[in-house]
C-alpha cells in the first residue's frame, strides 16, 4: 500500500506477474547477479509501471450488475461487497456469474496532491 | 575481432572508446563494453578517468566523467580523497566549459558531481553555493573558501551563460537523483535535509535566470531545474522547500507568453497542476484565470479548436484541462461566472475540428476531464438531494452539449479516410468511442431516461435523413446505455420509436443502401435491448427475420448470430411455438449460407435455448432430436471423410462448409483434414446446443428440496437421446483420437451438463460419463482427469449424490493408473496436478476410499507422489499438493477402521511431509509459494500431536537446506509456529524464516 506520497501502491506485487517478478529477482540475488538494492528499485519501478499501464494502456472493459450488500470507506480504501453479480465482458463472450464479489478500491493518486 | 586486446596505454583506451561509437556488430560492441567496464572497475579507474578527461574528444571525455560516476558508486574512499576529488571534478568542469566541450560532457560532469554529493554531502553541504563560487573564480581548489563568499544572488548574475546553464543542469540532476533516494531510510535523512537547505540557493539562481537577463536558453534550463525540484518537493514533502520554491511560480507563469520558453513553462505548469495542486496559491490561480482571459490565450485556443494540433497547441489544451481539474470545485459553482466561462472553453475542446485521434489530439484528454467533472457533479447532487437542480444554467446546461459534441466526434469518417489511417489510429478511434460510452453511462446517473430520449431522437432523425454515420453513432450511444436501464418498461415507449420505425426495413435493403458498419451497429443494438423485445414481442418477428437474413453477409454474420442468440435466449418463452420454424430455417441455411463455425454455434445455441423453454417434454425432446440429427449428420460425414485417401477440391461444398470463411483453402485438401474441420464444427455446434439447453440462471430453485426428493426423473425418450449424444461423442473420440482439439471439445460437451439440476439431454447419468472418461485417451488425458474432478463436484452437489461412492470406486483406479504411468510429476505437471486434485476431492467426499484402494501399495504411491509434487519446482502442482496435504491432515471419519487407516497413513507420512515442508520453507521454495505451503504446516501444527517432534527433527537434520540460520534460530522458529497453533500469523513467521534461510538480503520486500 502507499505509505506516503513518494510510493506507488505495492498491492500489485501480489498479482501473478508481481509474484513471478519477485521470484525471478530472488533467484538473481541468490546467483549474485544483482544486489537487493537493485531488486528494490526494480520493484519500485514495477509498482509505478503497472499502475500506469493499467491506467493508460489496458482498454479491456467489463460491466457488472449485482446487489450491493455492504460498503465502507476507511483509510482512503473503498470496500464493496456485492451479491448475485453478473459480469459482461467487452468481447461479448459468455456472461459470468458469481454469488459474492468483494471489490477493494484505492484512490488512483496518493492523497494530498 | 574475436578478442579485444587489453589496452596497454591511455591511447589504447581512447581508441577503444572511439571504436564504441563506430559501426560494429552487436557482439563486438558488447565485447568492447565489457573491456571498458573492466577498466572502469579496476583500481586504475580513477587515473584512467582523469586522463581521459584531458583528451580532446567529447566521447572520450564523456567516458572519463562516466568512469568517475562508476568509481564513486563502487569504490570506497576516505573524506580527504573525496574532498580532493570534488575539487578535481569542478576543475574539469571549468576546463571543459573553457575549451567548449559538448553538452554531453558538461552534463556527465554535473552528474559525477551529483553522485559525489549523494555520497559525501557532508563535505560540501551547500553545493549550489560552492559550485557557483568556484565557477565564478574558474577553479575548484577554492571550495573551502565558498562559505565566506558573497551570497549566491550576488555572484550568480556575473556567471557566463554557459556557466549559469551548467549550474542549472547540476541543480536539476541533484533533485532528480535526490528524489530516487529513500527518504524514510535513516541513512539518508541528513542528505535530504541538506538538499532542502540547498533549495534556497536553487530558488535564487532560478529566480535570477527567469528574469531573462542571460537569455532564453538560461531561462529554459532554469525552468527545467525548477521542474525537477518541484517533482522532488511533491514526492518528498517539506514545508521549507515548498516555501522556497513557491515564489517562483508567478515568474514561471509569466514565462508562458515568451515563445522561446513556452514549451518548458507549459510543461512544468501542467505537470504541477496535475500532481501538486496545493502548491498553487489563490493568487497563482487568479493569475492563471487572468492568463486564460487574455488575448494570448484566446489566440492559442482558437488555433487549437480550428484544428491546429501541433505540439504547442495541444500543450495549451492540456494546460487548460489540468487547470480545470485543479479548479473542479469552482467549476461546479454556477454563480462563479469566470469559472463557468472557462468551463465553456473546456466544452469547446470537445468540438475541435479534425478526426478523432488521427488528427484531434485533445478530445480524449478533454473527455477524461468531463467524465471527472460529471462524477463530481453526481457526488454533489446526491450528497445534497434537496438542492434544486437547474438544467438550464451552467454547468448542468453544458452537459447536453457535451453529449452532442461526443456524438458528432465519434462518427466514422468516410471509408476512404478511415482506410488511410494506420492501425494505431484505428484502435485509438475505437478506444475513444468506448471512452464516450463510459462518459454516457456516468451521465445517465444524472440525466436518467432523458438521455435515452436524446439518442432515440438522434437515431430517428438520422434515419429520416439517411445520414448513416450519424445513425451509426446514435445507435452506438443508445446501445451503450442499455446496461444502465432499470429492469422495467420506463423507456419502452422511447425505444419503440426506434424499433417501430423504418429502421429494420432500411437495414434489410443491404450494403448498397446502408453501409456495413451502420448495419453492424444497428444489429448489435437489437442484441443490447433484447429484454425490450421480451416485453414488446410484436417487434420480435421483424427483428429475427432481419437478423437471420443478415447471416448471408460475411461482415454481418458474426454480430447477427450474437444478436440472434441473445434475442432467442431472452425471448425463449415467447418463441417456443415457433421452434419448428427455427429448426427448418437452420436446416436450410446450414447448407446454403456459408457460416463461420462460431456463427453456426451461436445459431444452434439460440435454437437450443428456445427448445429448452418448450414446456411439454415429448415436444421438447422431439425438437431437440431434430437438432441433434442435423449435427449428427455432420459427425457421420466427418467419420466417412476420415477414411478417404484422396484430395478434395477447394470448391467442394463439403470443404467450403468445413472451413471458416477466412481460412478457405485455395488448393486441394486431404480428406482427413476436411474430416477434422467438419468434426470440430459439429462438436462446437453440439456444445452450443448443450449451452443453449442449460436452464437460465434466473429459473426458480426449490430451497425446500431434501436429499430424499432428489430423484432423477427420466424417460425412455430422454435416455435414448442421451445415449445418442454419448454415442456421437464416443465415435468422434475413437475416430479422431489423435486430435487435441476434438478431445478438448468432447470434454467441454460433457461438462456442459454439470451445471444443471434438472434432467436434460446433456445431463448424463454418472455411468455414461464414467464409461466415456475411462475409455482410452491417446491425447488430452489431463483434460479428461480435470473433467473427472469437476464431475466429482457435480455428483456431490447434484441429484446423484447417492452414487458418489460408486463413482469414486470406478474413477479412482483410473486416475491412479495415470499417475502410475507418469512415474514422476515433472513428466506431465498438468496431469499430475489434476490427478492429485481429483484424489483430494475423492478422499474428502469418501474418506474410506483409501482403505479400499487395491492393491494397498497404490495408496502409498499416492502419498509418495504427493510428496514428490511438493518437493518439485512446478508451482501449480506444488500448490495442488499443498492443498491435498492440507485436506488430508484435516480428514476425519466416523468409521473407526477408516480413521485408523488415516491415522496410520499420517503416522507413516507425517515425518516425510514435515521434511518436505521444512526443506521448502528452509529456502527451497520460491517466495510466492510460501503462503500455499503454510497451509499444511498450520494444519499439521494444529491437528497432530507429533508435529512438533517431526518438525524439530527435520530442522536439526543435516539435510536442512540452509546454513544461514543457527540452531537457536531454528528452535525459535519452531517455538513460534507451535505457539501460534496454526493461526494466520504463521504465514509471516514462515516468510521471515525463509528470508533468513535464503540470506543474501532477500528481505528487500515483504
Amino acid at each position: 500500500m502507499a505509505t506516503d506520497k513518494q510510493s506507488y501502491y505495492e498491492l500489485y506485487r501480489q498479482s501473478s506477474v508481481g509474484a513471478a517478478l519477485t521470484d525471478a529477482l530472488d533467484d538473481l540475488i541468490m546467483e549474485t547477479r544483482i544486489d537487493p538494492q537493485l531488486a528494490m528499485k526494480i520493484l519500485a519501478n514495477f509498482d509505478r509501471a503497472i499502475a500506469e499501464v493499467l491506467q493508460n494502456q489496458v482498454r479491456a472493459r467489463l460491466s457488472f450488475k449485482g446487489s450491493l450488500d455492504t460498503y465502507r470507506f476507511c483509510d482512503e480504501v473503498w470496500t464493496f461487497q456485492l451479491k448475485n453479480v453478473t459480469f459482461k465482458m467487452d468481447s461479448g463472450g459468455q456472461v459470468v456469474s458469481a454469488d459474492k464479489v468483494k471489490i477493494v478500491s484505492c484512490t488512483a493518486k496518493p492523497t494530498g496532491t | 575481432m574475436d578478442q579485444i586486446p587489453q589496452p596497454a596505454s591511455i591511447d589504447d583506451i581512447e581508441n577503444l572508446v572511439e571504436s564504441l561509437y563506430q559501426p560494429n556488430s552487436p557482439a563486438v560492441i558488447s565485447r568492447i563494453q565489457e573491456s571498458l567496464q573492466g577498466l572502469q572497475k579496476s583500481p586504475d579507474g580513477w587515473q584512467i578517468a582523469d586522463a581521459l578527461l584531458a583528451r580532446s574528444s567529447d566521447n572520450v571525455k564523456f567516458f572519463g566523467a562516466l568512469t568517475f560516476v562508476v568509481k564513486l558508486n563502487t569504490d570506497t574512499i576516505d573524506d580527504d580523497a573525496a574532498k580532493l576529488l570534488v575539487q578535481k571534478l569542478i576543475n574539469w568542469l571549468v576546463a571543459s566549459l573553457d575549451n567548449g566541450a559538448g553538452s554531453i560532457v558538461i552534463r556527465k560532469l554535473c552528474s559525477a558531481l551529483v553522485t559525489h554529493y549523494i555520497h559525501f554531502s557532508h563535505l560540501w553541504p551547500h553545493c549550489i553555493r560552492d559550485l557557483v563560487y568556484c565557477l565564478d573564480l574558474d577553479k575548484g581548489d577554492v571550495l573551502d573558501d565558498a562559505k565566506d563568499a558573497a551570497p549566491v544572488g550576488d555572484i550568480f548574475p556575473s556567471l557566463t551563460p554557459q556557466k549559469a546553464i551548467s549550474v542549472a543542469w547540476f541543480a536539476a540532476a541533484l533533485a532528480e537523483e535526490g528524489e530516487k533516494i529513500d527518504s524514510r531510510s535513516s541513512k539518508y535523512i541528513a542528505l535530504h535535509e541538506r538538499l532542502v537547505r540547498n533549495s534556497q540557493d536553487v530558488a535564487t539562481i532560478v529566480a535570477i535566470s527567469l528574469s531573462g537577463s542571460a537569455g532564453p536558453r538560461v531561462q529554459r534550463d532554469a525552468i527545467d531545474a525548477l521542474h525537477d525540484w518541484m517533482t522532488y518537493g511533491e514526492r518528498i514533502p517539506n514545508d521549507q522547500l515548498t516555501a522556497n520554491l513557491r515564489p517562483l511560480l508567478r515568474p514561471t507563469i509569466e514565462c508562458l507568453v515568451v515563445d522561446d520558453i513556452y514549451e518548458a513553462a507549459i510543461e512544468i505548469l501542467t505537470d504541477s497542476l496535475n500532481n501538486w495542486q496545493t502548491f498553487f496559491t489563490k493568487d497563482d490561480y487568479e493569475l492563471l484565470y487572468s492568463l486564460f482571459d487574455s488575448d494570448w490565450s484566446q489566440k492559442h485556443y482558437q488555433e487549437l479548436i480550428q484544428g491546429d494540433f501541433d505540439f504547442a497547441a495541444v500543450k495549451f489544451g492540456l494546460l487548460m484541462i489540468a487547470f480545470g481539474d485543479a479548479q473542479i470545485t469552482e467549476l461546479l459553482n454556477p454563480s462563479n461566472e469566470r469559472a463557468q466561462r472557462f468551463l465553456s472553453g473546456l466544452l469547446g475542446l470537445l468540438a475541435a475540428q479534425g478526426h478523432l485521434v488521427a488528427e484531434d489530439k485533445i478530445f480524449v484528454p478533454a473527455l477524461d476531464f468531463w467524465a471527472t467533472l460529471i462524477e463530481s457533479m453526481t457526488d454533489d447532487l446526491f450528497s445534497e438531494p434537496d438542492q434544486p437542480v437547474n438544467w438550464n444554467i451552467p454547468p448542468l446546461s453544458y452537459l447536453m452539449q457535451v453529449v452532442s459534441h461526443c456524438w458528432r466526434k465519434i462518427q466514422y469518417p468516410h471509408i476512404s479516410v478511415y482506410n488511410a489511417w494506420d492501425s494505431t489510429e484505428r484502435v485509438g478511434f475505437s478506444d475513444a468511442r468506448k471512452d464516450v460510452c463510459d462518459l454516457l453511462q456516468t451521465m445517465y446517473t444524472l440525466a436518467g431516461d432523458s438521455l435515452i430520449s436524446v439518442f432515440v431522437d438522434l437515431t430517428t432523425q438520422s434515419l429520416s435523413t439517411t445520414a448513416w454515420a450519424e445513425l451509426e453513432a446514435a445507435a452506438f450511444c443508445l446501445g451503450s446505455l442499455s446496461d444502465c436501464l432499470p429492469d422495467n418498461d420506463s423507456c419502452d415507449a422511447a425505444l419503440s420509436k426506434v424499433f417501430g420505425s423504418q429502421l429494420f426495413d432500411l437495414l434489410r435493403q443491404g450494403q448498397s443502401v446502408v453501409p456495413v458498419r451502420t448495419r453492424q451497429t444497428c444489429l448489435s443494438l437489437i442484441e443490447r435491448y433484447s429484454e425490450y423485445f421480451v416485453r414488446r414481442a410484436e417487434f420480435l418477428p421483424a427483428a429475427l427475420n432481419l437478423l437471420f437474413g443478415a447471416l448471408n453477409e460475411s461482415h454481418l454474420a458474426g454480430p447477427s448470430a450474437k444478436s440472434i442468440y441473445r434475442l432467442c435466449s431472452s425471448c425463449r418463452a415467447i418463441l417456443t411455438p415457433e421452434v419448428g420454424a427455427f429448426l427448418e430455417q437452420y436446416g436450410m441455411i446450414r447448407n446454403s449460407v456459408p457460416m463461420d463455425s462460431l456463427t453456426e454455434e451461436r445459431v444452434v445455441s439460440a435454437i437450443a435455448s428456445i427448445i429448452q423453454a418448450v414446456p411439454e417434454e415429448s415436444q421438447r425432446l422431439g425438437a431437440f432430436q431434430q437438432l441433434l440429427m442435423l449435427i449428427a449428420s455432420d459427425i457421420e460425414k466427418a467419420i466417412q471423410l476420415k477414411s478417404i485417401s484422396f484430395m478434395l477440391e477447394p470448391n467442394d461444398p463439403t470443404v467450403m462448409r468445413a472451413f471458416d470463411l477466412n481460412q478457405q483453402p485455395t488448393q486441394p485438401v486431404p480428406g482427413h483434414e476436411v474430416a477434422l474441420q467438419v468434426a470440430v464444427r459439429a462438436l462446437r455446434c453440439l456444445l452450443g446446443a448443450a449451452k443453449g439447453l442449460q436452464s437460465p440462471s434466473d429459473s426458480p430453485i426449490n430451497l425446500d428440496a431434501d436429499e430424499s426428493s432428489m430423484v432423477v426423473k427420466s424417460s425412455p425418450e430422454l435416455e435414448q437421446l442421451q445415449a445418442n449424444i454419448m454415442s456421437i461423442l464416443a465415435q468422434t473420440k475413437t475416430t479422431f483420437h489423435d486430435s487435441l482439439q476434438v478431445m478438448s471439445d468432447i470434454n467441454h460437451v460433457v461438462r456442459a451438463g454439470f451445471s444443471e439440476t434438472e434432467p436434460g439431454p446433456f445431463v448424463f447419468p454418472p455411468q455414461m460419463v464414467i464409461d466415456l472418461l475411462t475409455s482410452p485417451w491417446h491425447v488430452a488425458a489431463p483434460t479428461a482427469v480435470n473433467t473427472a474432478q469437476v464431475f466429482l463436484s457435480y455428483v456431490h452437489n447434484g441429484n446423484y449424490r447417492g452414487q458418489m461412492r460408486q463413482v469414486i470406486d470406478q474413477l479412482l483406479p483410473w486416475v491412479i493408473s495415470y499417475i502410475g504411468m507418469l512415474g514422476h510429476p515433472s513428466n506431465d505437471p498438468e496431469l499430475a496436478q489434476f490427478s492429485i486434485e481429483f484424489i483430494q476431492k475423492a478422499i474428502q467426499r469418501c474418506p474410506d476410499v483409501l482403505s479400499r484402494v487395491q492393491p494397498q501399495s497404490n495408496a502409498e504411491y499416492i502419498f509418495t507422489f504427493a510428496i514428490e509434487m511438493l518437493n518439485g519446482k512446478e508451482p501449480l502442482p506444488k500448490a495442488a499438493a499443498a492443498d491435498f496435504w492440507t485436506s488430508f491432515i484435516m480428514l476425519k471419519s466416523d468409521d473407526e477402521g477408516t480413521q485408523g487407516t488415516i491415522d496410520g497413513a499420517m503416522n507413516q507420512f507425517g515425518p516425510i511431509l514435515a521434511q518436505s515442508l521444512i526443506h521448502n520453507i528452509g529456502g527451497n521454495a520460491a517466495r510466492s509459494e510460501l503462503d500455499k505451503l503454510s497451509d499444511p504446516l498450520k494444519k499439521l501444527v494444529f491437528q497432530n500431536a507429533h508435529a512438533r517432534q517431526w518438525l524439530e527433527a527435520e530442522l536439526n537434520d543435516d539435510s536442512f537446506p540452509s546454513d544461514k540460520v543457527s540452531p537457536a534460530d531454528r528452535a525459535l522458529f519452531l517455538k513460534k509456529i507451535t505457539s501460534l497453533r496454526g493461526s494466520r500469523a504463521t504465514n509471516q513467521v514462515v516468510k521471515e524464516f525463509w528470508v533468513s534461510c535464503r540470506g543474501t538480503g532477500l528481505g528487500y520486500t515483504s
